[in-house]
């Protein structure tokens, strides 16, 4: 244990570059008294008519509890030890510091002074009374207005209302055995049974955990912090606030994916995620649980979603739950969090990439609403550059996104949300012709776009969470290269689903919904058939003699429906069992997939457990009669994950997780082109997370990735594309005082596999020169590293807070091999290089 | 779909310090034309049709005496590296300063095409490497794979060779006209070395692109050029000129700029510059010729 913690003390040093003595910027509250215990008045001082006042020094926990307690200066008489017993049964919303609870000690006088005469108490006492007070898990805070529900043994019900400080009381209940009933919106349902004694009341506290929205968002990005996974084997998650923060991301939490362990490097400009060895296309992105197809802006450079209004991102990186469906490789699930209603806020990040602005606030009491939107001006300064070398080449790369959101709440049980978010991408390059003639031959251009509404309904039983939603957008893709190449794709996409939960007793909770998938392409096609990416050396496309000509409509609709079980025989054991059946309509293939994961916890280590099936159906075209294989089949992989979490401390986890995935009925390129379903593969490794969770000076995290990721679509195994054997990442951030932080992110890992070019044909036809390659991924790049580094200085500007940032990506400008280029005849090569030294200058500021 | 896009930025965002494929600075193939022997302008033979196809070569000096190998089979496809789907029926084995091979194509071919396969080398005799289908000299140095498809005419459907020899071509707006004598010779139009950017002009008559139908749309389209050029010194900033198959003008001026060397690397007496170029229309015809001029 000691040589652990020292080794993460040596990760955090090593990481930092530097660290202030400076306090960060106090904004602490104390703790106060949520649950009072009233002592017992010794008997001979109250006969004596003596009283007293003892005065003692209490150490109250995270949760609130009172961990230690002791008398400051004695009194007698029995005093102190009544006072002692009394105050070591205290519950106190706990101190925090910088919005997160943290560990307090405290003076506590307690007084005792002898009351006047009661009445004479009833001859038979056959009432007690339940009085307790209703938390927030995660905050501490009282929830107010939520309606408790208390049915008796006989059936009889008793309800009652918390009050602003989340106390209740409900008195005269029968002696017996009630059942304990909440549901409070924005929190997990809760139940729980207690007994009534005659003549005592129960005290108690019930604390909720926050559930899928959240109000409150911090100056700079949301404050949601992520409970421990139950339901996956794994979920990876990062608070908004924290990925904010993280060096080398210019701010994107979604950006910061890519450093969690299990996540391959993407290449540079090239914005995909590579989960556990999985193609890209593998694993979904959903936002709000509608898949997204385009996260990133042309390029990589940052996602279609304003940082500031995502509520968390978790990442699955495999064995997620059969709530998701018809993918193989990982889940990224991206939650938007609710507009604030503590006021109008604005806030902008306007920097040497892009601009972006969002307003926020409420309407009226009961609704509240958001407005974000974002433009890159690379265009304004890459044209010149690029015209000022001479090559005649003028690029307009742009993109844009918004998204606007409106909550309302019906009711103590409901919630209404409507939600619209889109980008585009347009990226259009003219070689200049120079002599003027009109041609275009050298004309590039890229454009993409997404629009999408949703509306969200969230109700809750007493018993049973309820959450519907529809998502109905347009995407719409133009690739056009001069006349030789055009695609033109537009796509309505219809998303439904409903999600039920209930708590079917104590020790069974069930959750149960629907997912339904719609997708209209209509699509133009007037290029060479895409051959396989994946696992072929020559990217290029095919010459434009060959195109393909297609003009139609494919429609692809996928219902599905899942069950899962979570079972709790005994506290430490947690089993969740589900399954997931899918129908993809394009393909007339049904899928059932089975999932369970098991969870065991021996104090502060959690064992774990996992496998399960999932089905994957092709990929958009590629099952569509004119340009793909209407003959497909879906693909399926195979989970198996084992591992264990442990905590060292409130703030310090770390867990070790071995997992390995068979693939098969993959899809890969016939020696026709055409696609089937021959391929299989299959992945295995090992990942160590270390984290720092934030509230303190530092927060960090350490992710360490043993991997082998292989195909086989010939008969003979091979390294996928991006196998990384080493992916090894430390990333933190410090408070350094004064409105300072520093923040450091270290990358280290494998060279992509490559295929070594032995020679060249030329070919007459098309005046080229067509490589001869070795065998498929036989080489290996040489080894990735990187230093990203951020650094932020927050202040008032007129008693607003603003704040300035660099984020420097490459630091040393490591001159990375992202590729080989060649001479058009292949007889010299030379390294493609990744990207050079980048600096974000920006500044931030919130009205 | 973003992947496919972000694959082809990276591909042109991709570059090096690299030899261009517009400058000669080796014995090297330029193309392969393609004629009937009993109408050397039609580039489709009929089955059962003699024919020769020429290989276009370059070199940086005086031309080298050519040794290669080249055979022809049925093809199994039309395009990308040649597939043999029948047995060879034409092969040369020889020494010269053309390299050739001619071929009777035969009448009971049942491929549209005809793959052509071989190896040329301008020093030592080429070697194939059966195991990785590379080629080498048997001296050492490097030798040029390589491959070619002949159109088979059927159906009425033939292709002429596009007529490059006749086209006029400027250079820096003056006329630039064929000739015989290399080197700085007089009439050679002379180029101040470290002048700059050099326009270079050629006129394409609409006679040149052919009207054309494929099976599967019966409107007609008309042939689309693409011009490659090369040079023995300097730099010509793009590899491919291009008249679209839209292009509905009677006359299709295209250009292209060439930057001369500088004067540090011109010789006191001059520098002879040859330019290649090489048009084809894409559906099997090319023509190619050569013009001079003197850096000095």
């Amino acid at each position: 244990m000691h040589k652990l913690r020292t080794g993460i003390a040596a990760f955090v040093f090593g990481t930092l570059v530097a660290a202030s003595t400076a306090r960060a910027q106090p904004a602490p509250t104390p703790p106060t008294v949520a649950t009072y215990v009233q002592a017992e008045y010794p008997q001979a001082a109250h006969d004596a008519g003596r009283e007293a006042t003892v005065d003692l020094e209490i150490v109250i926990g995270v949760d609130g509890l009172v961990r230690d307690a002791r008398v400051v200066t004695p009194v007698g008489d029995g005093f102190d030890a009544a006072a002692l017993a009394a105050v070591q049964k205290f519950v106190f919303v706990p101190a925090t510091k910088d919005g997160q609870p943290i560990a307090a000690k405290i003076q506590y006088r307690y007084t005792f002074k002898i009351a006047a005469p009661e009445p004479a108490p009833p001859a038979v006492i056959t009432t007690g009374q339940i009085e307790g007070r209703l938390l927030s898990r995660t905050e501490g805070t009282p929830i107010a207005g939520v309606e408790i529900v208390v049915t008796g043994a006989d059936a009889s019900i008793h309800r009652v209302t918390t009050d602003e400080a989340g106390t209740f009381v409900l008195v005269d209940l029968p002696a017996g055995k009630y059942h304990i009933a909440i549901a409070a919106l924005d929190h997990a349902s809760f139940a729980q049974d207690e007994e009534v004694v005659p003549g005592e009341a129960a005290s108690v506290t019930y604390r909720l955990t926050p559930t899928l929205t959240g109000e409150d968002a911090g100056a700079f990005g949301a404050v949601a912090t992520i409970e421990a996974p139950t339901r996956e084997i794994t979920r990876r998650s990062i608070g908004g606030e924290e990925a904010m923060k993280v060096a080398g991301t210019r701010g994107d939490p979604l950006r910061a994916v890519e450093l969690l362990p299990g996540v391959a490097r993407p290449p540079s400009g090239q914005g995909m995620i590579i989960v556990r060895g999985s193609a890209p296309g593998d694993s979904q992105v959903f936002l709000d649980g509608a898949p997204v197809y385009e996260l990133y802006h042309l390029g990589g450079l940052t996602s279609f979603v304003n940082g500031s209004l995502l509520k968390r991102v978790d990442l699955y990186p495999g064995n997620f739950s059969a709530r998701y469906g018809r993918r193989i490789g990982g889940v990224i699930e991206a939650e938007l969090r609710d507009p604030r209603t503590d006021g109008y806020h604005a806030s902008t990040d306007v920097n040497m990439i892009d601009a972006s602005v969002l307003v926020e606030g409420p309407i009226g009491d009961k609704a509240s609403f958001a407005l974000a939107g974002r433009r890159s001006y690379i265009d304004a300064w890459l044209g010149p550059v690029l015209k000022s070398t001479g090559a005649g080449v003028a690029a307009t790369p742009v993109y844009t996104d918004w998204q606007a959101i409106a909550t309302y709440k019906a009711g103590l049980h409901d919630k209404l949300r409507l939600t619209g978010y889109g980008s585009t991408d347009d990226i259009n390059i003219l070689i200049a012709d120079p002599s003027g003639a009109p041609t275009n031959r050298d004309r590039i251009g890229l454009a993409n776009s997404m629009n999408r509404i949703r509306a969200d309904w969230t109700h809750t039983w007493p018993d049973v969470d309820q959450a519907i939603s529809l998502t109905v957008g347009k995407r719409a893709y133009q690739i056009g290269v001069a006349a030789a190449l055009a695609i033109d794709a537009d796509v309505l996409d219809v998303f439904g689903r409903a999600d039920w939960k209930a708590a079917i007793s104590k020790k069974v909770e069930l959750r149960w919904g629907l997912d339904i998938q719609r997708v209209v392409v209509d699509m133009n096609y007037n290029a060479p058939l895409i051959p396989q990416q994946e696992g072929n050396p020559d990217k290029s496309l095919p010459d434009a003699m060959t195109n393909t000509q297609f003009a139609g409509r494919g429609t692809m609709f996928r219902p599905a429906g899942f069950v899962e079980a979570a079972v709790t025989p005994i506290p430490a054991l947690e089993i969740v069992a589900g399954v997931r059946v899918d129908h993809f309509g394009e393909i007339s293939e049904w899928a059932v997939d089975p999932r369970a994961t098991a969870r065991y916890t021996l104090g502060t280590t959690t064992f774990k457990a996992g496998l399960g099936r999932f089905s994957q159906p092709p990929a958009e075209g590629e099952a569509l009669r004119g340009i793909g294989n209407p003959d497909l089949r879906a693909e399926h992989a195979m989970h198996y994950d084992f591992g264990f979490d442990h905590k060292l401390s409130e703030r310090i986890s770390f867990g070790v997780e071995g997992y390995y995935k068979h693939l098969d009925h993959m899809i890969v390129a016939g020696a026709s082109g055409m696609r089937n379903n021959s391929g299989s593969g299959r992945i295995y490794g090992v990942e160590v997370a270390g984290r720092w969770q934030p509230g303190g000076r530092f927060s960090g995290f350490l992710s360490y990735t043993l991997s082998r990721s292989e195909r086989n679509d010939s008969g003979t195994w091979r390294l996928f594309d991006y196998d990384q054997t080493h992916i090894l990442t430390l990333s933190g951030t410090e408070k350094l005082g004064h409105g300072w932080e520093l923040g450091g992110t270290f990358r280290l890992v494998s060279g992509n596999p490559e295929t070594p070019v032995v020679g060249s044909i030329f070919d007459a036809d098309v005046d080229k020169y067509r490589p001869l390659y070795g065998a498929v991924n036989s080489a290996r790049s040489s080894v990735f590293h990187r230093l990203d580094i951020r650094v932020e200085k927050q202040f008032q500007l007129s008693g607003h807070r603003c704040a300035g940032y660099l984020d420097l990506q490459n630091a040393y400008n490591r001159q990375n091999r992202e590729g080989t280029a060649y001479n058009f005849d292949y007889s010299q090569r030379a390294d493609t290089p990744g990207l050079p030294i980048i600096p974000s200058l920006g500044i931030k500021g919130e009205l | 779909m973003n992947r496919r896009l972000t694959i082809l930025m990276f591909a042109l965002t991709a570059c090096a310090d690299l030899d261009p494929a517009t400058l000669i600075v080796r014995d090297r193939v330029l193309g392969a034309k393609v004629t009937v022997d009993v109408d050397p302008q039609r580039a489709w033979p009929s089955p059962g049709e003699h024919a020769t196809i020429t290989w276009l070569m370059a070199s940086p000096g005086p031309a080298p005496m050519f040794s290669w190998i080249l055979a022809a089979c049925p093809a199994a496809t039309s395009s990308g590296l040649p597939i043999c789907a029948g047995p060879v029926f034409a092969a040369s084995q020889a020494t010269g300063l053309v390299p050739a091979l001619q071929l009777a194509i035969p009448a009971d071919l049942a491929a549209d095409t005809v793959a052509v396969l071989g190896a040329i080398c301008a020093s030592g005799n080429p070697v194939i490497d059966e195991q990785t289908h590379t080629a080498s000299c048997d001296d050492g140095s490097q030798a040029d794979a390589v491959s070619q498809h002949i159109y088979v005419a059927s159906d009425a459907r033939t292709n002429h060779n596009p007529n490059l020899v006749d086209a006029p071509f400027t250079v820096a707006g003056t006329t630039w006209d064929p000739s015989d004598e290399k080197g700085c010779s007089e009439g050679a139009p002379v180029i101040a070395a470290g002048s700059g950017k050099t326009l270079v002009g050629i006129v394409f008559a609409s006679s040149d692109r052919e009207s054309f139908v494929v099976p599967a749309d019966p409107t007609p389209s008309r042939e689309a050029l693409q011009l490659s050029e090369f040079a023995t010194a300097g730099k010509i900033k793009q590899e491919y000129t291009y008249v679209e198959s839209d292009d509905a003008r009677e006359v299709s001026p295209v250009a292209f700029e060439w930057t001369p060397p500088a004067a540090s690397e011109v010789p006191g007496a001059g520098l002879p510059v040859t330019f290649n170029f090489v048009v084809r229309d894409r559906r099997g015809g090319v023509d190619a010729t050569t013009r001079e001029l003197c850096v000095r």
